[in-house]
């Protein structure tokens, strides 16, 4: 039947195209620049993903449609207006669970914060997962039905797969009516054994692979025309040095222990950046815990704005304070300083006993300045 | 010629068939678990049931109950037919058997007990390798008594690989096992750090090759043609891709270790030789898929022929990736993620698992003189196992590229964008929660396929004796005079054995010998020390509890990985690490220079509570470790046994070693109490403490606070 198998060279392309797009879905984020923007544009390369699969599913569709037409042509048209209906009622559902998905993704990726990147990748995930399971069921159908059109492939009827003769020729293999000539004389518990040439194009490309081998061992350890690790990484230190000084040139939150002031306007990032980060060793409120109390008097490496950068800053990693500066800008630091500094005297519950010296603030860039007598702090 | 009458042996095929099936349910359903335990940390249920303890169990289950079992299957059944005549020895068959499933029993006993040697797919403790080495001997003994009393003069390309397999896995477990025993169910490997790595991962690689794949492919080799009643495509690509695989493969181990400590020379090895192994491993899927020309309308309608195409074509693509992974550039993302995790499942569910059950639903119902139970469900089966895979690997693919753009990210001020390893595991949590049901799917197909296998033994009748009859060898042998080369070497199996040794030897040799003997491959670091007394036990308990699963100690040389976690691994800093501690896998951040960067009682806390020091960590709470006492009694055997190893500890060290335990002990729960914890210095937490606050700090320099003015 020519139907059927214009069917199947279609089903053939499907396949073949489903194979590359889910290749270059996995190959394309693989590269990204390390810009902020490149955790959404995971999130765009899945919506284009997503898209390329919808568009799999309509073509699909129509050929289960056709298929499904021709099947039935034969029998009871109500059976073939019923199966169309379903049809279409099934690509109707999937329009609409695509439709408004993929543009609120896009939406919300324009927003640019790192919740809605994890939320966004849920939904281009969950959708592409979908239509994956849409289009296996499909294959699946469409299979079938082709199947229903070949009565009897069992006993040698019109189906009968094989490779095209340009395969047998890709690979030299002797063809099936001749292969009598290539047929050995073993015989392995009625195991026989054909003598086919190698393939020449695995022949060639295994030929190549170990040319290439001895290629990249003269290239690096003969030649030494490229870095090997250690190289390596001493470039990508150097470029980042660059790429950063040159931005530090134009930036206006450079701020360091030596320039930072007190400012009001930054406590409420400053009390976000604590929470996520200070909250286990200093406590919720700063009353201490692991780590010291942050609302007395009492400092063990100075109460000065300037000395609490430092702290945070270099850390003192011999009393279990890490440095912070690998984890964040100078601005987020200065701003998570002012709101420790803002802390003092806030009188919280079951404060930890004071540790160090005591400091009294005498520059009045600190807001807080309500001195508490350092017994009132004591249980 | 006379013709000789004898029985196959089919009871020996049955139970190991058996034996496959379940304990690969049980590994399995191990799986689920510990994939469940990654969304859901609560179900770390007791300290026997953490995820450190259960993941190791479910590895070796799938490899060494599952796998394992389904290539003696495959074996006993093969063997006998290829070689018309049948297993020497029942006995040592009975052996075999019994003793391969008491080694898994015993393994399923220990690994959640915590016994554990510390190397991946090699956890298991020394009596166990031992044993497991004397059944080795009994399968190649009753396998080479079968090849040297054969009836066929000629042995088939199937039995080559069993050959192969067989030397080069004992060859690789006795060289990868040799540790120093210092009680019943402890021992310390006899390398360290870098060389034990190495070590390590040339065995567990080669596991992958010589259990997982040449056994496999051997079963390919039969039971393909067999069930498609088709002639082998080509008997030339046999011998070359035969040969050049078993040679290739062994190099290829560094490709676990790129961009770590080990020697740049030998990671560039691991590289060339896998992409060399690309052509070789696709001769085995070309010989496996064109010998189904002629055949593919049976592939069709029959369901053992379509696990087969599947199994082969899962093959052929996991043996392309795994180049690919191997060169560096894509090794830089691909390691420490779930990449790795998603191409070791294409391998183990649709290779090794989809071949399996390919040949039991072809050999079962013929020892049991019947047919099919039901094709209908051996058809779900397939559906429900392919859907598992995609929903397995393709969501895991997605969590490793996701988690590694995030980790890659740095503001324009330089600093990491998200410096918190946790952020990662939240943004890739829905795809392990997506990866449980690609596991569940999987499962439920092999429920399903378990079922019509027993059902299928329940409406026949087995057949534990099944006549053949075939000519006796005669003593005077003619070769044909147009017979090629290779036909000589088939008729002596023992010169086929000796080959394959030297073949598989050659690899291994040429990268240990520099990485061992020449010291710039290791440069020594004059800062390093030995362990404290203290700090040994405590590594002990991070063996243990499986804490490498999760956590690498191994810190490349990328600035994303330099300015999250300090400094990159040096090769000196590991000289006394016996078993080296690299880990393969960051399910949690890297830890090599933990020392320092927190408080004591931050570690207190957090081994108590995980989420109250690291809110939303998905990292087991270990309450046994505060509850328990530390068992000091073996301190000193540990310091001889290092000492012995080459660990320099002063002359009579061992008997002064208790007493700095104790002093330091002290010292931590006094730094303990200050922060308010009350604690006896006898717990098992203090040494976790002293280890973990020791780690990486010996080459680390004082903090830059010459920089302020």
């Amino acid at each position: 039947m020519r139907f059927t198998q214009y069917t199947r060279s279609a089903l053939l392309i499907m396949f073949s195209f489903l194979s590359l797009v889910s290749y270059a879905g996995e190959t394309t984020p693989a590269i990204p620049a390390p810009s902020p923007a490149s955790g959404d544009s995971m999130t765009y390369v899945l919506i284009a993903f997503a898209f390329m699969l919808l568009l799999a599913i309509v073509v699909l569709g129509q050929v289960l449609i056709r298929l499904t037409i021709h099947a039935y042509q034969n029998k009871n048209k109500i059976a073939k207006s019923l199966l169309l209906l379903l049809m279409m009622s099934v690509s109707g559902i999937l329009f609409a669970q695509d439709g408004p998905s993929a543009p609120a993704a896009i939406s919300s990726a324009a927003h640019n914060s790192s919740s809605s990147f994890s939320l966004n990748f849920i939904v281009a995930v969950c959708v592409i997962l979908i239509e994956i399971f849409v289009i296996v069921i499909m294959l699946i159908r469409i299979w079938a039905l082709i199947n229903t059109l070949d009565p009897k492939p069992e006993t040698k009827s019109n189906f009968h797969f094989e490779f095209p003769r340009w395969f047998d020729r890709f690979n030299e293999s002797v063809a099936i009516e001749h292969e009598k000539d290539i047929m050995l004389d073993h015989d392995y518990d009625g195991i026989k054994e054909l003598d086919n040439q190698l393939p020449p194009w695995w022949k060639y490309g295994f030929i190549l692979t170990i040319f290439w081998a001895f290629g990249y061992m003269i290239y690096y350890h003969v030649m030494e025309a490229a870095p090997l690790s250690a190289g390596e990484y001493t470039n990508e230190m150097a470029q980042a040095k660059i790429a950063k000084d040159a931005y530090m040139l134009t930036a206006k939150n450079n701020v360091d222990e030596n320039t930072i002031v007190y400012d009001k306007s930054y406590l409420a990032d400053g009390q976000k950046i604590f929470t996520d980060n200070c909250v286990a060793c200093h406590g919720a409120k700063g009353e201490g815990g692991v780590g010291p109390n942050l609302t007395d008097n009492n400092w063990l490496h100075g109460g000065k704005i300037n000395d609490i950068f430092k702290t945070v800053k270099y850390g003192w990693p011999a009393n279990g304070m890490k440095s912070w500066q690998a984890d964040f800008s100078s601005m987020q630091i200065a701003q998570v300083v002012c709101y420790v500094k803002s802390m003092k005297g806030s009188n919280p519950l079951s404060p930890k006993a004071p540790q160090g010296d005591v400091y009294n603030d005498s520059d009045s860039s600190a807001a807080a300045s309500v001195v508490v007598a350092k017994d009132s702090l004591n249980k | 010629m006379t013709v000789e009458k004898f029985k196959y042996d089919n009871r020996w095929t049955r139970n190991f068939a058996f034996a496959s099936f379940l304990w690969g349910f049980v590994g399995m359903l191990v799986g689920l678990i510990v994939a469940l335990q990654l969304v859901f940390p609560q179900l770390n249920i007791t300290q026997w049931g953490s995820f450190g303890r259960l993941r190791p169990l479910h590895t070796n289950a799938v490899i060494f109950a599952f796998v394992g079992n389904g290539i003696f299957m495959g074996v006993y059944y093969s063997l006998q037919r290829l070689l018309k005549t049948r297993m020497w020895s029942d006995k040592l068959s009975a052996i075999h058997f019994w003793g391969w499933q008491l080694i898994i029993v015993a393994a399923a006993i220990t690994l959640p007990l915590g016994l554990s040697a510390g190397k991946e797919y090699a956890e298991l403790e020394w009596p166990i390798d031992i044993a497991i080495t004397l059944i080795w001997v009994v399968f190649g003994v009753n396998m080479f008594a079968t090849i040297l009393t054969r009836r066929e003069r000629h042995l088939y390309v199937a039995i080559w690989f069993y050959i192969a397999t067989w030397i080069t896995v004992a060859m690789l477990h006795i060289v990868n096992s040799m540790e120093l025993p210092i009680s019943a169910f402890k021992s310390y490997s006899l390398y360290a750090g870098v060389q034990d790595a190495l070590v390590q991962w040339w065995y567990g690689h080669n596991a992958v090759a010589f259990f997982l794949t040449t056994p496999y492919l051997g079963l390919m080799y039969y039971f393909l043609p067999k069930a498609a009643n088709r002639p082998v495509y080509s008997y030339r690509l046999s011998i070359i891709h035969f040969w050049a695989l078993i040679f290739l493969y062994i190099w290829a181990g560094p490709h676990h270790l790129l961009y770590t400590a080990l020697p740049d020379w030998a990671q560039s090895l691991g590289t060339v030789f896998s992409i060399m192994l690309i052509a070789p491993s696709w001769g085995g899927m070309i010989n496996g898929l064109l010998t189904l020309c002629g055949a593919w309308d049976k592939v069709r309608v029959d369901p053992v022929l379509k696990f087969m195409v599947v199994a082969v074509t899962a093959y052929g693509m996991a043996t392309f990736e795994g180049p690919m992974l191997s060169i560096k550039a894509v090794n830089a993302v691909s390691h420490y993620t779930d990449w790795t995790i998603a191409h070791v499942h294409i391998g183990a569910l649709g290779w090794n698992g989809f071949l399996t059950f390919g040949i039991l639903y072809w050999m079962i119902p013929r020892i049991y003189k019947t047919n099919l139970y039901s094709t209908k469900l051996a058809n779900t089966h397939f559906w429900l196992g392919t859907l598992g895979i995609l929903f397995y690997a393709v969501p895991l693919y997605w969590a490793a590229l996701t988690q590694w753009s995030m980790l890659k990210q740095f503001t324009p001020e330089g600093i990491l964008k998200y410096p918190n390893f946790l952020e990662t595991i939240a943004a890739i949590k829905p795809m392990y929660m997506l990866r449980v049901v690609g596991g569940l799917l999987y499962l439920t197909g092999t429920t399903v396929g378990i079922y019509n296998l027993i059902k299928t033994a329940g409406q026949g009748v087995f057949q534990p004796d099944e006549d053949a009859e075939a000519p006796a060898l005669e003593k005077n042998f003619t070769p044909h005079s147009s017979e090629g080369w290779h036909r000589v070497i088939e008729r002596r199996p023992v010169q086929m054995l000796v080959f394959s040794l030297i073949v598989v030897a050659i690899g291994g040799v040429i990268e240990f010998v520099p990485t061992f003997l020449i010291e710039s491959n290791v440069p020594s670091i004059t800062s390093v020390k030995p362990y404290s007394p203290l700090e040994l036990h405590g590594r002990d308990i991070y063996i243990r509890e499986g804490c490498y699963n999760c956590h690498s100690q191994m810190i490349r040389p990328f600035r994303s990985e330099t300015e999250r976690y300090g400094e990159y691994s040096k090769a000196g800093e590991f000289v006394y690490d016996h078993p080296f501690q690299f880990g393969s896998k960051r399910t949690g951040p890297d830890i090599q220079r933990e020392g320092g960067k927190y408080p004591d009682s931050w570690h207190y806390n957090h081994m108590l509570e995980p989420t109250s020091m690291s809110p939303g960590s998905i990292m087991p709470a270990y309450p046994h470790i505060i509850d328990d006492d530390l068992n000091i009694t073996l301190t000193g055997t540990k310091i001889k046994a290092m000492q012995m190893l080459g660990v320099p500890y002063p002359k009579g060290y061992d008997t002064l070693a208790l007493a700095d335990l104790d002093k330091q002990s002290v010292t931590i729960q006094q730094s303990l109490a200050k922060d308010g914890i009350k604690v006896s210095k006898k717990k098992e937490i203090i040494a976790l403490i002293a280890y973990l606050q020791r780690l990486g700090k010996d080459i680390k320099t004082a903090p830059k606070l010459t920089e302020t003015k």
